[in-house]
């Protein structure tokens, strides 16, 4: 109520560590992310059979419930499920990270541009970019992958396609918040050139929000590849795909449950870990967006 | 029940106020033993610096202070005779708007923009007269219908009150269509509808400009004698102390270290803090180098130690000729667009080598406007601007570029014009690596010439790798000189170099700047919206108002003679720390 | 406000002109040639020459674009090379399905969303807040195609309280067709039995499909109060003695909900997207269940039709969803 308040940053920056090591919510997030690395990363070697997840088919152990030999039963080709997930959760986060750092990667590129140039090429990058919001993703994802043929590169492209206008959005917004601050201005009366107005002042005073994006937008891109795979759509059998192994198990349902519960409820968690994280980021890092 | 009405009837008793507020560091102490009390008709100043506590002294009278993070730890607030912090938040409600009326600093933000103001007032008033109906001349039992209708009334006879025109027809409208003074003046007329018996006023025209605040403060003045209210009036002027208040309590860390009539304290401050305080305000007496300023806070031992005298001021070094600058109107309807906005308007002006030339003006005068166009930020509609001999308006940006390193900038806002990502060292050194070519330094060399700076402006190379969050108002106001020093400019502009910053803090840095002049010769472009600041250390002084020069000429000579009827208002306007010159008081 | 109005309805024809070219090129520069698929495996070189002939596919992109858009603005949007069915036709039969499943879905957030948010910044950092962030949280990860699973397996097989999937049973009567939403239309015509029906089958796809959008509402919602209930006319609405109910429930909402509804407004976009996932579980007949079965055979003229239609209520709503914020703000509206 003064004339001046205390700067907000180094307050701010403490408050969020200190929170995120407090929230054991964040923590969980934090943990469930590194297993689903440690998985990912060891994926045959962790797998109690890796045999089936080779595509070793067991007509004697077909559809059996979970037990000590089967954590997570098997399924109709006698393949155990929990080998089958622990497999999955390769593709799912090298889908995921694909998709997030392509599509962050152009998006950041089209928004700084437009962001910071303004006039006719914003208008034009920005249209482009609205169109593509206007396109539901998921369809787009669709009908690019299905025309693409399977495969997970394919795929990777399909979704990205529809995944870098969110952050050229957001850029763009961030960029032309910053392009008017004081110490933007200073620089640019000082005689700094376009490339190092954004290259050192601007970019690096953004870098929050875009993680912050970024690890919220890995869950979501696990997602849109399960679903894929659950349409029919992308990583096909015999590779396991969280997905794709739900969408099968369907016609096993009501009484061999645990064919679809399982893969379900990993994607159920991976989605959840990276949502936990990236909510405990965004208070680390950005506290003016939640509170 | 309130005692009855007398004249110096006791309103609020502070006693012994001592409050801690939790934080990421611990538990720590905002108040100390705060203890002073107003009667009806007494006008309260409390004045003191950033984080004084003088706000949170407000907010208590009212019990606003949320507990937790706060913590009373003894003490009491005495309002009409009661116990504030012991009443139940149901009884506290009535007395809020009721028998305590509050206004806050700034007043776009105080306005709810999604109402009508008709609506706010109104709002404020069924509240006030929930208990006594009589309040708006009703009956105990009227109905909803006829407590609106007289609540409508009543809010547009109080918008006439504060001065607001057509006042009947303005209820319907909402904050943004009114000016900051108006929306000031509506919030006033929100706090005293209830007709409350005491004021809490914090800060309410430190965002306003020097001829509003004259307004307001005689608007305040006025309603104060009519309706004999008490009022708490919080700030860190202390010109506007001397113009309004009656009484004085300086507070200096959580603590009152000196109160009375406002003649006592500031005619013969018994305190060194005040003395101090006082003497950081630049007065007309005073002679360039001549402001104390404060250490440790107490009054600093003696004067800095002066410089060599200047040389005296040489020939043209910058001229701005005829400059028109003008922006595109706003989109309206289909396709058209308003018409364009006239920011500057045929402003001409030449300023000499080594001498400080001073630029007043309120906000949206267009005095940013001209800053940018010198520095080539915006390009001018019509016009010249000629640097050292050099059309800076018909040079090429390779040219430009050239020039960039001999006039440099100081920002207003030293908590932004800092790149919070970068070093002390990157950010003093940035203009050396910018100017690579014309300045030719290898990465050490830049190094030391950044820890060269950082000492000539009282800071050291120990500062170097730190960030600017580390540091505060008045070190990030000096960390941004030495930015601006650090190509070697002969012409700087300083756009309201101060005016964030505490007093204090502002003797500290108007005392370096005068120190830096005299030693390094360079020519001073002053943009201040503060006539004592400007008096104090510029040489010659242009007024502008509405993006026109309305007066230029010799400060001394413009201050003491002003010929335009602008100069005329604006120096009446401006608050005097001599409760002798108070038109107000005297009357 | 009328002019602001005008020139964002003006401004919808680019966007959907855009929109056409930019779905007509996706689904005609990628590769894969329907036409070959749908001549069937054992087509001669001619065989596929006729068909591409009769489709019109033989000729240059450019005058198959200006002969589909001139055709879409006739209500013809042509026809599935699969089928041979006209898609404007299907677009008819199946785009009131997922209307209702959308409608359904959004009300149901919409309704239950805003006041937990509201509720959950007022008691923020104490167990409501607790409880109604991780709920939400849990409910944005979980995949509405396996909630939707859960349910069926829950609901439908082991308890049996619901029914397993369809839209309405053969073995009933529809009720007469009025807007082609089933329990408006049962409602309408006054068959409460009917609309029983219809509603329990609406029942757990909705639900599978509202609780991403509502905890997303919910968490927009609490943000932006917390916010509003920093900002200093809150603080002055408090200091001269309005109650907090008066200040939650009219001024602080009013505020709060502006920018909660944006989020509403993408949200019916990617609902509309997202029926694929929750149609294709409950066997609903909607556009995303056709909009897969073309995908799947590359049947390009249902996927332009499906994506265009999605797209021009997109940006419908979100010409709606912008007006009313222009209502709530009166600082857009006096522009």
């Amino acid at each position: 109520m003064s004339g001046t308040t205390a700067h907000p940053r180094l307050e701010s920056w403490r408050r969020g560590l200190y929170r995120f090591r407090q929230s054991w919510v964040s923590v969980l997030g934090l943990v469930i992310v590194m297993v689903l690395l440690v998985l990912a990363v060891g994926g045959d070697a962790l797998a109690p059979y890796p045999q089936h997840v080779a595509g070793m088919v067991d007509t004697k152990a077909r559809l059996l419930a979970p037990s000590a030999t089967y954590w997570f039963g098997t399924n109709e080709l006698g393949q155990d499920v929990l080998s089958l997930v622990i497999a999955g959760s390769r593709i799912s986060m090298l889908a995921g990270v694909a998709v997030v750092v392509a599509g962050a990667a152009f998006g950041v590129f089209v928004g700084a541009i437009a962001g910071f140039f303004g006039g006719w090429l914003d208008e034009a990058l920005m249209r482009i970019a609205d169109l593509k919001l206007t396109v539901p993703g998921l369809i787009l994802a669709m009908a690019v992958a299905a025309a693409l043929g399977p495969g997970i590169g394919n795929m990777i492209f399909a979704i990205a396609l529809s995944w870098w206008p969110g952050y050229a959005r957001l850029v763009r917004g961030e960029v032309m918040a910053k392009r008017e601050e004081t110490f933007v201005v200073a620089a640019r009366a000082m005689g700094a050139g376009n490339a190092r107005l954004l290259w050192r002042h601007i970019l690096p005073n953004i870098l929050s929000p875009i993680i912050v994006k970024m690890s919220l937008d890995m869950g979501f891109a696990i997602l849109t590849v399960a679903s894929l795979g659950f349409i029919g759509i992308g990583v096909k059998p015999p590779t396991p795909e969280w997905g794709s192994l739900l969408s099968v198990a369907r016609t096993n349902m009501p009484d061999y449950w645990w064919t679809a519960i399982f893969p379900g409820l990993a994607i159920f968690l991976a989605v959840f870990g990276f949502n936990l994280l990236g909510d405990g980021l965004r208070d680390l890092l950005d506290p003016k967006a939640r509170r | 029940m309130p005692a009855p009405l007398t004249n110096d009837e006791i309103l609020l008793e502070i006693d012994d106020l001592n409050l801690t507020m939790r934080s990421f560091e611990g538990e720590i102490q905002v108040l100390n033993g705060v203890t002073f009390s107003v009667r009806r008709g007494e006008i309260w100043g409390i004045v003191g610096e950033t984080g004084s506590g003088k706000s949170l002294t407000g907010l208590s009278v009212s019990r606003l202070v949320p507990t937790p993070p706060g913590r009373y730890l003894r003490g009491a607030v005495r309002f009409q005779g009661r116990d504030m912090l012991a009443q139940t938040e149901e009884t506290m409600r009535t007395l809020r708007g009721r028998r305590i009326g509050m206004i806050f600093q700034d007043p776009t933000t105080n306005l709810n923009p999604a109402f009508r103001i008709g609506t706010q007032l109104v709002d404020v008033a069924l509240h006030a007269a929930r208990l006594e109906p009589s309040l708006l001349g009703l009956e105990a039992g009227a109905s909803r219908r006829a407590r609106r209708k007289a609540a409508e009334k009543h809010a547009v006879a109080m918008l006439e009150k504060v001065g607001i025109p057509n006042a009947a027809a303005r209820l319907r409208d909402y904050p943004h269509q009114f000016s900051g003074g108006m929306k000031q003046r509506v919030l006033i007329a929100m706090a005293l509808i209830g007709r409350p018996d005491l004021l809490v006023a914090d800060e309410p025209t430190t965002a306003l400009d020097v001829s509003v605040q004259a307004q307001i403060l005689r608007l305040i003045h006025g309603l104060v004698g009519e309706h004999n209210l008490g009022v708490l009036f919080i700030t860190h002027n202390l010109g506007v102390v001397a113009q309004l208040c009656t009484h004085v309590a300086v507070m200096y860390a959580g603590a009152i270290v000196e109160s009375g009539t406002v003649r006592e304290v500031l005619k013969n401050p018994r305190h060194d803090y005040t003395r101090g305080l006082l003497a950081s305000v630049p007065t007309p007496s005073m002679k360039r180098g001549e402001l104390r300023g404060l250490a440790g806070g107490a009054l600093a031992a003696e004067p800095l130690a002066p410089p060599p005298p200047r040389a005296e001021p040489g020939p043209v070094v910058l001229s701005v000729e005829n400059v028109e600058k003008h922006f595109a109107g706003a989109r309206r309807g289909l396709f058209g667009r308003e018409a364009p906005v006239v920011a500057l308007q045929d402003v001409s002006l030449s300023i000499r080598r080594g001498e400080s030339f001073g630029l007043v003006g309120e906000s949206g005068s267009g005095k940013t406007t001209l800053t940018r166009c010198i520095l080539q930020l915006e390009k001018i509609s019509a016009g010249r601007i000629v640097f050292d001999g050099i059309d800076l308006t018909s040079h090429s940006a390779r040219e430009m570029q050239a020039l960039r390193s001999r006039i440099q900038i100081v920002f207003q806002d030293p908590y932004a014009s800092l790149n919070p990502r970068m070093t002390i060292r990157d950010i003093i050194a940035e203009p050396l690596d910018i100017h690579h070519g014309k300045i030719g330094l290898t990465p050490r060399q830049r190094t030391d010439r950044a820890a060269e700076l950082l000492e000539q402006v009282g800071l050291g190379p120990q500062h170097l790798n730190r960030f600017p969050h580390e540091f505060s108002g008045g070190q990030r106001q000096r960390i941004g000189i030495a930015r601006a020093l650090a190509p070697k400019p002969d012409f700087l502009i300083l756009d309201e170099p101060t005016s964030a910053l505490d007093v204090s803090v502002q003797a500290q840095v108007l005392n370096l700047l005068h120190d830096l002049q005299s030693r390094l010769g360079l020519t001073y472009f002053f943009i201040s919206h503060d006539l004592g600041v400007i008096r104090y250390i510029c040489d010659r002084v242009a007024l502008i108002h509405r993006g026109k020069l309305v007066e230029q000429g010799e400060t001394e000579a413009v201050f003491t003679n002003p010929r335009s009827d602008y100069a005329k208002m604006l120096l009446a306007a401006m608050p005097d720390p001599d409760p002798d010159r108070s038109p107000l008081l005297r009357a | 406000m009328l002019g602001y109005i005008l020139r964002r309805i003006l401004l919808l024809v680019p966007v959907l002109l855009g929109l056409s070219i930019l779905v007509f090129a996706i689904a005609r520069l990628l590769p894969g040639d329907p036409v070959t698929l749908a001549a069937g495996p054992n087509a001669t070189a001619a065989d596929v020459a006729s068909v591409a002939r009769e489709f019109g596919l033989d000729r240059p992109l450019p005058v198959q674009y200006w002969n589909y858009l001139t055709g879409v603005l006739r209500g013809d949007w042509g026809v599935s090379i699969f089928t041979r069915r006209p898609v404007a036709e299907d677009l008819k039969a199946y785009l009131p399905a997922t209307l209702e499943l959308v409608l359904a879905a959004m009300g149901l957030a919409i309704v239950i969303g805003i006041p937990a948010g509201l509720m959950a910044a007022v008691w923020r950092n104490k167990w409501p807040d607790f409880l109604s962030r991780a709920v939400s949280l849990g409910a944005i990860s979980m995949p509405r195609f396996f909630l939707g699973l859960v349910f069926q397996l829950l609901f439908a097989m082991w308890l049996g309280w619901l029914p397993l999937s369809g839209r309405f049973p053969l073995t009933e009567d529809p009720p007469p067709f009025l807007t082609g939403l089933l329990t408006v239309d049962a409602l309408a015509a006054g068959q409460f039995h009917a609309f029983g029906v219809a509603l329990s089958h609406l029942a757990l796809p909705a639900i599978a499909m509202c609780l991403s959008p509502l905890a997303t509402i919910m968490r927009m919602m609490r943000s932006s109060t917390i916010e509003v209930l920093q900002q200093d006319y809150v603080l002055t609405e408090r200091a001269l003695g309005l109650s907090q109910r008066l200040i939650l429930f009219k001024y602080v909402l009013k505020n709060a909900i502006s920018s909660t509804l944006t989020v509403i407004g993408l949200y019916v976009g990617w609902l509309l997207g997202g029926t694929v996932l929750v149609e294709t579980v409950f066997d609903w007949p909607g556009i995303g269940l056709y909009a897969t079965q073309a995908v799947l055979t590359q049947d390009f003229m249902p996927i332009i039709g499906v994506t265009l239609c999605i797209g021009a209520i997109f940006v419908t709503v979100n010409l709606v969803v912008d007006m009313l914020y222009g209502l709530l703000n009166p600082k857009v509206r006096y522009q």
